[in-house]
């Protein structure tokens, strides 16, 4: 058993930072077993009959490289800025990754599942296992509250009894902490590593990898499939280098498979196999969201003054016990109206203790929590009401507002739920997504 | 542009002293400016007085408190070695270019240096473009975090001078001003070899 192998397979490592000592990875790069690549890759371009040199991170994929003045390669030197958390990649670091025998796969599977996929799920998870199988992309548009990860089992415990390696990709750090744990008790007996910024580095090989788009910039040619949850969710849809990302981890000849309540019009376009759910798993209808006017919440605020009708609809939640998230458009304002709200917590993307609140929400230990659109997705909590303040804010576009209706009404105890859209005035967005939640409805009946 | 701290977008403030090139551009967004705190702290140590090194060090200023946001920002400066970084502070540095003592920012080991690849106290005046002079040699590749108190008593100095610097004025600049230690065993060796005078700039007081 190599344990460099099993750190190394597929995966790209700064020289500085690989876990082994120094002679073994030397060793094993004399093998021919390691190959070390230039962090920073240049090469040379033709345009008409110009010739020119581009220099590109070999890590992230970034052209937008830095200069300096380097004493360790004395010298003019690049370096990028794009991935340095993950430590800097330069042109004189270099980047490891494994080159010798391919590792065996031999680990039993075992599928610990006795759940049932209703009939849509079904449908969806056997025309996935097609695509799959014969190597096209596919799409899997499922409403928020489909049961879309359960679809995933069967598809995903027969790739891995093919000794197949597989990532569940999502842009979204939550969705990573939610999911890793379900797949866990699902497949008992697999080696699981759940990858996100500031989890701890793992050894060892992982069959089956829950990760961060972001963590993919740390892997090259290594799955034989990957799922991308939620592809349309913000920073993947925006940043070019997180797709890089994904084409990179993937092994050359495979394809990228997607699942979203809300696909852009580009994955629409771009990906033929579609599977569309329109039911929840519990069979009961989306709620839809009612439009109500809150004028000058913004000024009232920043006086000191909670808006009446967002304290009466609060102080009802509070009264009837019903857990409740409200959503605000800007960090400055919910940080201002949460001094308003005693008692009521926020959370925000860089919130230490986002983790906990949530936890807290769930467990019933404080009765609702403010949030930007960071909790937008990701999150189930039985019985919870919504609402949205300046829903016709820029920032709610009609995927965001339809990934926060999709909070409410998750359980089958409790399938319905308020879901109100606090606004001055009806955007595009608020109406776009009200029509296309009401059609998913339509189409289900 | 592009907030060289946090990436955020911003609206650069249109304003005559660029136009003039009186002042470089913003490189970072007022949102991260604002978190910076100005140092209120003066003077040196107490601790100082009454050991050898006592009276060597004539002055010293530090242009920032150190705060959880500062910290942030050194980290990814130092440890993340984002050279990039030394342009947020360089109008803290501009007011040297009327100096008349001579600018000596604190070397690093040689060592260190090869490590870091970059010497982060000359990069914030390189990103100024403030000339400065190396009179000094980092002879001991000792970590600030791992020194005791037993510092301020020893003989054993952490520089040498390796150039003429008699009857100098000096300007020693650091990043950091923790312990004081740097700082004060700088003096004590610039004097020895005949500097009369010896200030420091931090750029931070912890
Ligand atoms: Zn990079
Ligand atoms: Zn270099
Ligand atoms: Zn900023």
């Amino acid at each position: 058993m190599n344990e460099i192998q099993q750190f190394l397979t597929g995966r790209m490592w700064l020289r500085e930072h690989i876990p082994f000592s120094r002679e073994d990875i030397d060793n094993e790069i004399t093998q021919g077993n390691l190959t070390p690549y230039p962090g920073i890759q240049s090469s040379v371009k033709t345009l008409f009959t110009f010739t020119y040199q581009t220099n590109s991170c070999r890590r992230c994929g970034n052209h937008q490289l830095t200069a300096f003045n380097c004493a360790k390669c004395e010298g003019p030197c690049l370096y990028c800025r794009n991935c340095i958390r993950m430590g800097r990649i330069s042109r004189c670091t270099e980047l490891i990754t494994w080159s010798g025998p391919s590792l065996e796969i031999n680990q039993k599977v075992i599928f610990a599942w006795n759940g049932t996929l209703t009939l849509h799920q079904q449908r969806a998870s056997d025309e996935l296992m097609r695509s799959v199988k014969s190597n096209e992309s596919h799409l899997i548009h499922a409403v928020c509250g489909a049961g879309k990860t359960e679809l995933l089992f069967p598809v995903i415990a027969e790739l891995l009894k093919d000794g197949k390696r597989v990532c569940v990709a999502t842009p979204r750090t939550d969705v990573v902490l939610e999911l890793a744990p379900r797949f866990q008790k699902v497949f008992p007996n697999t080696v699981i590593h759940a990858l996100y910024g500031g989890a701890p580095d793992l050894k060892g090989f992982a069959q089956l990898i829950i990760a961060t788009t972001h963590q993919l910039y740390r892997f090259e040619d290594a799955f034989d499939v990957i799922f991308v949850d939620e592809a349309d969710a913000f920073p993947y849809s925006i940043d070019k280098s997180l797709q890089f990302a994904v084409n990179k981890a993937k092994k050359l000849e495979t394809v990228v498979h997607y699942i979203t309540a809300t696909p852009s019009k580009e994955l629409l376009r771009d990906v033929k196999n579609k599977s569309v759910i329109s039911t929840r798993f519990h069979g009961h209808p989306l709620p839809v969201p009612r439009f109500d006017s809150l004028w000058n919440y913004s000024k009232q605020i920043k006086k000191g003054k909670l808006p009446r009708k967002l304290k009466s609809w609060t102080d009802e939640r509070m009264n009837n016990n019903e857990p409740f998230l409200i959503f605000f458009p800007t960090i400055d304002l919910m940080i201002q109206a949460s001094i308003l709200f005693e008692k009521i917590p926020s959370v925000h993307a860089e919130d230490p203790q986002r983790k906990d609140k949530v936890l807290m929400l769930r467990n019933k230990q404080m009765p609702g929590l403010l949030t930007t659109t960071i909790l937008e997705r990701g999150i189930t909590i039985e019985n919870l009401q919504v609402a949205v303040v300046g829903a016709d804010e820029s920032i709610f576009s009609s995927s965001a507002l339809i990934q926060i209706c999709g909070r409410v009404g998750r359980s089958s105890e409790f399938p319905t739920g308020d879901i109100v859209f606090f606004h001055q005035g009806i955007s595009n967005d608020m109406d776009e997504a009200k029509y296309l939640i009401e059609e998913h409805n339509r189409v289900k009946k | 542009m592009n907030c060289l701290i946090c990436s955020n977008e911003f609206i650069e403030k249109p304003s005559w002293s660029y136009l003039f090139m009186i002042k470089q551009p913003q490189v970072i967004c007022d949102k991260c400016q604002k978190k910076f705190e100005q140092a209120e702290m003066k003077g040196f140590h107490k601790d100082w007085e009454g050991t050898i090194f006592e009276g060597f060090l004539d002055s010293l200023t530090s242009i920032y408190s150190y705060n959880e946001f500062m910290n942030d920002v050194l980290h990814q400066y130092k440890f993340l070695q984002d050279v990039e970084l030394a342009k947020v502070f360089r109008e803290d540095f501009v007011h040297l270019k009327s100096e008349t003592a001579m600018i000596v920012p604190i070397p690093m080991h040689p060592e260190k240096l090869k490590e870091r690849t970059f010497a982060q106290v000359d990069e914030l005046l390189i990103a100024a473009n403030i000339p400065f002079t190396q009179p000094l040699q980092k002879t001991m590749n000792i970590t600030q975090g791992k020194k005791s108190k037993i510092d301020r008593t020893q003989s054993e100095i952490l520089f040498s001078v390796t150039e003429n610097v008699v009857g100098k004025s000096i300007l020693l600049i650091d990043d950091l001003y923790t312990t004081g230690t740097t700082l004060h065993h700088a003096a004590y060796i610039l004097k020895q070899a005949g500097a009369t005078n010896v200030s420091a700039l931090t750029l931070v007081r912890v």
